[in-house]
């Protein structure tokens, strides 16, 4: 396999508008295969797992291939730890309100390091709230990364969850997963471990990482929105308590009680979003013909080629790592919005402000960042006009 | 405040032939509006839905006239801000209530420059003006 930067743009057709689109890690833009996928679908729409027509079991065979594809990406062991929810957001407060409400008790410590995504700490927040325990802050070091050692000072006889991201959304930098999974299980605390935005660029292995719960959004890998994955342990699985309740999460029900269905069906009440699941399933497929690491040895060369020209700005301060797929930046002098505005005047799509991670910025000690995101369909050009942009903006705001 | 009027805006502004130019005109302008004491910068004074944390705060004259000081953390939008608070300030509640800033904004070309997004935020800092005026 190998990868062609040309053609692999090629196959998104947003691509051929006139813009350059550098908020990947907002969403990344969507492959043909995957519109084409969710076009059928919806040009003979039917339903899955209840309608025994033809057309339906057709389709519940391609919803349940899905699973599998899902499963193989991360390595799970089995195809019923794919739980189908919304996005990351919902998977982790999936696990908040039915593995942790049940089983926290007051004065539990739940550590959530200062990298995360509002995602993966008010979920914390909440639960905490309601069973008395305690959301411990995991500090950042000077230099932006989580230090294993300063987890081992905050880890006690009371830690029982670890929530930490594979991949910072500001700064790019991943944790030492394979270190934080094992400090947690010494601890007999479990690891949840948001994927939102590794997932793209390095998807995670769970059971080399030993992870109890991983998930990502769909959308962020060139799927579509509306769709995530939960990957829980079996065995945690079977414990925690059902998440909503609605049709195909049971076995019987009467006026008294219900009993639950099976994994992964107890906690996938109602109609699912099967138009995603199937376009979903088209990208994961399709991503088995993308020499992925090459791809992401392309991305990053094309960030490192534009980290280096946006260091010779004045009063820059560059706040991701110069290996990851992401740059984000803030000037001493200027606020981050007046950056944006000139951006998006010229076409540019960036993202900018706190990020949804309100708490790592402060730690930044800056208002905001400009954050530019590249994926592998980005060009040369692609970096080139955008540096042009800045610099442009840079001299109407002098 | 105000230093200039609505006609000199549009004399101003009409003389500028490119986006860059008009938005270096935008930024200068954020320069004739004082920076709001700390105490103003408060979170009841605080527009909601901008990137950036803009502040709106009102008085009114023995005349009803109203005069509104603004401030923001970006030079562009304190420079639209200024712009609209350049249209606002010496006008009654109900001369306020009446005034369709959208158009001046479009005779000056700026509003169709504006990015979606942006223009939302510049329709924020209109509705907060409206707003604060409707109960003054």
């Amino acid at each position: 396999m190998n990868f062609d930067p040309i053609f692999f743009r090629s196959q998104f057709p947003s691509l051929q508008s006139e813009g350059i689109y550098l908020d990947s890690a907002a969403t990344a833009l969507k492959p043909l295969v995957m519109i084409e996928a969710t076009n059928r679908y919806y040009l003979n729409a039917t339903t899955v797992l209840r309608s025994k027509h033809s057309q339906a079991l057709a389709l519940d065979a391609q919803y349940e291939l899905a699973r599998v594809l899902a499963a193989d990406l991360i390595n799970a062991p089995f195809n019923h730890e794919i739980i189908w929810t919304k996005g990351a957001t919902e998977s982790i407060n999936l696990v908040a309100q039915s593995y942790a409400r049940n089983r926290l008790q007051s004065g539990d410590e739940i550590i959530v390091s200062e990298l995360e995504h509002h995602s993966n700490l008010i979920p914390w927040l909440q639960v905490a709230e309601q069973t008395g325990a305690k959301v411990i802050k995991w500090e950042i070091e000077a230099d932006g990364t989580l230090s294993t050692q300063h987890l081992q000072l905050l880890m006690t006889n009371k830690t029982r969850i670890i929530a930490v991201t594979q991949m910072s959304n500001v700064t790019g930098y991943q944790p030492n997963i394979a270190k934080i999974s094992q400090l947690a299980h010494q601890y007999n605390a479990i690891i949840v471990v948001d994927g939102a935005q590794g997932v793209i660029h390095d998807a995670m292995d769970v059971q080399r990482y030993d992870i109890d719960f991983y998930t990502f959004s769909a959308h962020k890998l060139y799927g579509p929105t509306g769709l995530g994955v939960l990957y829980g342990k079996s065995e945690l699985l079977q414990q925690m308590n059902c998440w909503q309740g609605g049709g195909k999460m049971l076995k019987t029900t009467s006026f008294t009680d219900f009993k639950p269905a099976n994994l992964p069906y107890k906690f996938e009440a109602g109609t699912p979003n099967i138009a995603a699941v199937i376009g979903f399933y088209a990208v994961l497929d399709w991503l088995k013909t993308l020499d992925s690491n090459t791809a992401e040895r392309y991305t990053i060369d094309l960030v490192r080629y534009t980290y280096k020209k946006l260091c010779a700005l004045p009063n820059i301060k560059i706040h991701s790592r110069a290996n990851s797929p992401l740059l984000s930046f803030s000037f001493t002098d200027i606020h981050h919005d007046d950056i944006a505005i000139l951006l998006t005047e010229q076409n540019i799509a960036i993202r900018n402000g706190e990020l949804c991670a309100q708490p790592l910025i402060k730690a930044l000690n800056c208002k905001g960042v400009i954050r530019a995101s590249f994926m592998p369909y980005n060009s040369q050009t692609d970096a080139d006009k955008f540096l042009f942009a800045v610099e442009n903006a840079l001299s109407i705001l002098k | 405040m105000p230093l200039v009027t609505q006609d000199q805006l549009y004399a101003l502004f009409s003389t500028l032939n490119t986006w860059q130019d008009r938005y270096r005109e935008i930024i200068k302008l954020a320069k004739l509006m004082p920076i709001l004491p700390e105490e103003a910068r408060s979170i009841e004074n605080q527009i909601y839905g901008c990137e950036n944390h803009v502040w709106l705060i009102v008085e009114k004259n023995s005349q009803h006239q109203l005069n509104f000081y603004g401030d923001s953390e970006g030079r562009i939008v304190k420079g639209l801000m200024t712009i609209l608070l350049i249209l606002a300030n010496g006008k009654t509640a109900v001369e306020i209530a009446e005034f369709d800033f959208a158009a001046v904004l479009k005779r000056l070309k700026i509003i169709d420059e504006l990015s979606e997004s942006r223009q939302l935020g510049v329709q924020n800092i209109i509705n907060k003006i409206k707003n604060l005026a409707s109960m003054n």
